[in-house]
């Protein structure tokens, strides 16, 4: 019996053998389609696939999010970052995004289709914070220690990593940009106001641009030095604040004033907002016209990227209404929230609003946006999260 | 002794005079009264016919803006007007008309111009703040006046500031648009500054109430590679071995925070050994888990309202 059985056992196995050598040789299925269709359970026809969250865009970690078509809202990258540029590459005609790295200063070169990334700069900056890259990718200017009164250094990418050079602008400037004609636009406090300075990186000649006198103030700065510029004290919800333009060295009040009064603007439109009792209200200014129009919607001017050639902008405006001390907490780090794309547009005086997208919506978390840009294309926006200061791309 | 007294009650306006000059912060002398009385560009204002006499009891007032008269303002005793451009000057006469008198003529003229008066208290706010820091009390004030609307150069005007309807540097300044002032006692200062010409022609006058707040206290972690995280904190979760957390002490006069009398950590009140920099310290784990209190003041020992304790839980 036992002997029986044993036979048994050692037939079962080597037909098992059998079944799973000719599975193994002959057996393989061609595709995974054909493999699973022929399970045949239930309904076999086929349907329209109905595409899984993107989740990869949001997880956590290193490296960027795996691109697909559907990524109209992408991170870019998951450091924090102190200054970023769209650049076209001359020779292949790509479009790269150079960026800052905060902390070190180190600057990345981005493909954001594949992903892949390269440092161009090895030059560490200690604690850079703010910086700003040409749009040729040629030159940046990083400002070390906290913004508004580090250090700025320019550092020039040949595009060889070792061959990056940098070296130390001025002392503590107060507000920086680097512009379009490779000027470096600045203020130094003295003791009774700014002084607004422009340095040409190519003849590295500097040129006293203007004088404000008062020293805590915010510059919306024009396109190059010699352009208009606007500047206002410092908001604070309980302080009164005024615009003036500088042009050619000469000051100007504007018809714009109020309590916390924040700006930004250039010769075609000034985006303001202020306190009207406990109330955030939002005005568009028209230099030309000398016409101020209460906006419809409440705007952080400091979010908004302004069209050059038309009286429209994009703007990062929060979800949660605007409470009385809200922009004080917002500076503070105290309160955080999240914001919609909008964009608008005024004509006589009449404005108009358009959502672009709700990011908190799509991404399904908090999102901040500043210091965003638009690509040449105008298709594409580029932002940060200033919650951690990684960089963003809405696909418009 | 009693005539003394009597002496100095006679005496005592003429002492207020010397302070409170009426020619210097009284309106134009006539009497149509400008509500607010030196508007600026595209305000509204008022102009009242003043009339504590009586005198204008039954007539018939025509207005005339500019020469041109307005027929819908006809024989208002009050009337809303919106100012002209910056230093564009607007003549407004009321023609009064009694039965049994003459016909008087009342004129006013304003010319509309900004008076800028901007404060830049000097206590302590963060480098990555981005708004303007706010007094407390015993903390100095810089404040600057920016007139537009005149070509006078600045050196050529004389300024007359008030602190809590106090004169001061001692009476009318040449040239002296800015000045420094100690933030008194209260929730609220008032300032007031007048420009007038060398010829003690007015051009501007306004009052600001500036608030005068108490410091206040926010955490940040600073992290070695990245700096200050400008988030503040609400609670701190150690995740790794060590933290560093900043205090900042929001408003405190500078002078108070560049050498504060006190400043010291505490965690779960005991003592705790900051570094070099007394707003900073550097936690290390202790035990595998549990929570703390972490706790900071700031106090300078001669003004005691220039000082700030704040606390922040940890949970590690």
């Amino acid at each position: 019996m036992k002997r029986l059985f044993l036979i048994l056992a050692i037939c079962l196995i080597i037909a098992l053998s059998a079944i799973w050598g000719y599975l193994l040789f002959f057996g393989a299925p061609e595709s995974t389609r054909e493999f699973f269709a022929n399970f045949n359970f239930g309904n076999t026809e086929e349907t329209t696939p109905i595409p899984e969250p993107d989740n990869s865009l949001f997880e956590e970690g290193e490296g960027v999010s795996e691109p697909t078509e559907l990524d109209a809202l992408r991170q870019l990258t998951t450091k924090p970052v102190a200054g970023y540029a769209e650049v076209i590459d001359q020779a292949s005609s790509s479009t790269f995004i150079y960026y800052i790295e905060v902390g070190t200063g180190h600057i990345f070169k981005l493909d954001a289709i594949t992903g892949t990334e390269e440092r161009l700069s090895n030059v560490t900056i200690p604690n850079a914070q703010l910086g700003y890259i040409h749009e040729d990718g040629s030159v940046a200017v990083v400002q070390s220690a906290a913004p508004g009164d580090g250090e700025l250094t320019i550092v020039e990418l040949t595009g060889a990593l070792d061959t990056a050079n940098s070296f130390p602008l001025i002392g503590a400037a107060h507000d920086f940009t680097l512009t379009e004609d490779r000027e470096v636009l600045y203020t130094l406090k003295i003791n009774t106001g700014l002084e607004g300075y422009s340095y040409n990186i190519e003849t590295k000649v500097t040129d006293q641009i203007f004088t404000l006198p008062f020293r805590e103030a915010v510059v919306s700065w024009g396109k190059s030095g010699d352009a208009t510029h606007f500047a206002y004290p410092k908001a604070d919800p309980r302080l009164e604040g005024y615009l003036y333009n500088v042009s050619n060295g000469v000051l100007t009040r504007e018809p714009v004033s109020g309590f916390g009064l924040t700006a930004k603007g250039n010769n075609q439109m000034v985006l303001a907002s202020k306190m009207e009792g406990d109330v955030y209200t939002s005005i568009i200014y028209i230099p030309e016209k000398n016409a101020v129009t209460e906006s419809n919607y409440p705007i952080v001017p400091e979010k908004c990227l302004l069209s050059e050639a038309v009286t429209s902008a994009v703007c990062a405006v929060p979800v949660d209404p605007i409470p009385t001390n809200g922009i004080t907490n917002w500076y503070k780090g105290i309160t955080t929230g999240t914001d919609r794309l909008i964009t608008i547009s005024t004509t006589e005086g009449n404005d108009a609003f358009l959502l672009l997208i709700d990011l908190q919506q799509v991404s399904g978390r908090n999102i901040e946006a500043i210091n965003i840009s638009a690509s040449p294309l105008q298709d594409k926006l580029y932002f940060q999260n200033n919650l951690d200061r990684t960089l963003w791309l809405y696909t418009i | 002794m009693g005539r003394f007294l009597l002496l100095l009650i006679f005496l005592l306006p003429i002492f207020s005079h010397a302070q409170f000059s009426v020619g210097e912060f009284t309106g134009p002398q006539n009497s149509l009264v400008v509500q607010p009385s030196y508007p600026g560009p595209g305000q509204d204002y008022t102009v009242t016919l003043d009339d504590y006499s009586g005198g204008a009891y039954g007539a018939s007032i025509n207005w005339f803006i500019d020469g041109t008269e307005r027929v819908d303002l006809k024989n208002n005793r009050s009337i809303t007007l919106q100012a002209s451009e910056l230093n564009t000057e607007t003549t407004i006469r009321a023609v009064l008309t009694t039965p049994d008198t003459a016909n008087r003529t009342l004129t006013t003229t304003i010319t509309p111009r900004y008076l800028d008066i901007i404060f830049e208290p000097q206590t302590h706010v963060p480098s990555f703040y981005k708004g303007r820091a706010l007094p407390s009390q015993g903390s100095i004030v810089n404040t600057i006046a920016l007139l537009h609307g005149t070509n006078i150069p600045t050196a050529n005007l004389i300024y007359t500031w008030q602190v809590n309807n106090e004169v001061i540097n001692g009476g009318p300044l040449r040239g002296q648009n800015r000045i420094s002032f100690t933030t008194p006692l209260g929730d609220e200062v008032l300032v007031s500054v007048q420009v007038t010409t060398t010829s003690g022609e007015v051009l501007a006058r306004r009052v600001v109430a500036l608030p005068s707040v108490r410091p206040e206290l926010h955490f940040y972690e600073v992290n070695t590679l990245y700096g200050v995280n400008q988030k503040s904190l609400s609670t701190l979760l150690l995740l790794g071995n060590s933290v560093t957390v900043r205090a900042v002490p929001y408003y405190l006069d500078s002078r108070v925070f560049n050498q504060p009398d006190i400043a010291t950590w505490e965690i779960d009140r005991s003592v705790y050994d900051q570094g070099i920099n007394p707003y900073e310290v550097t936690l290390q784990r202790a035990q595998n888990n549990g929570s703390s209190r972490l706790n900071f003041q700031v106090q300078s020992t001669t003004a005691f309202l220039q000082g700030v304790e704040g606390s922040l839980p940890i949970n590690y």
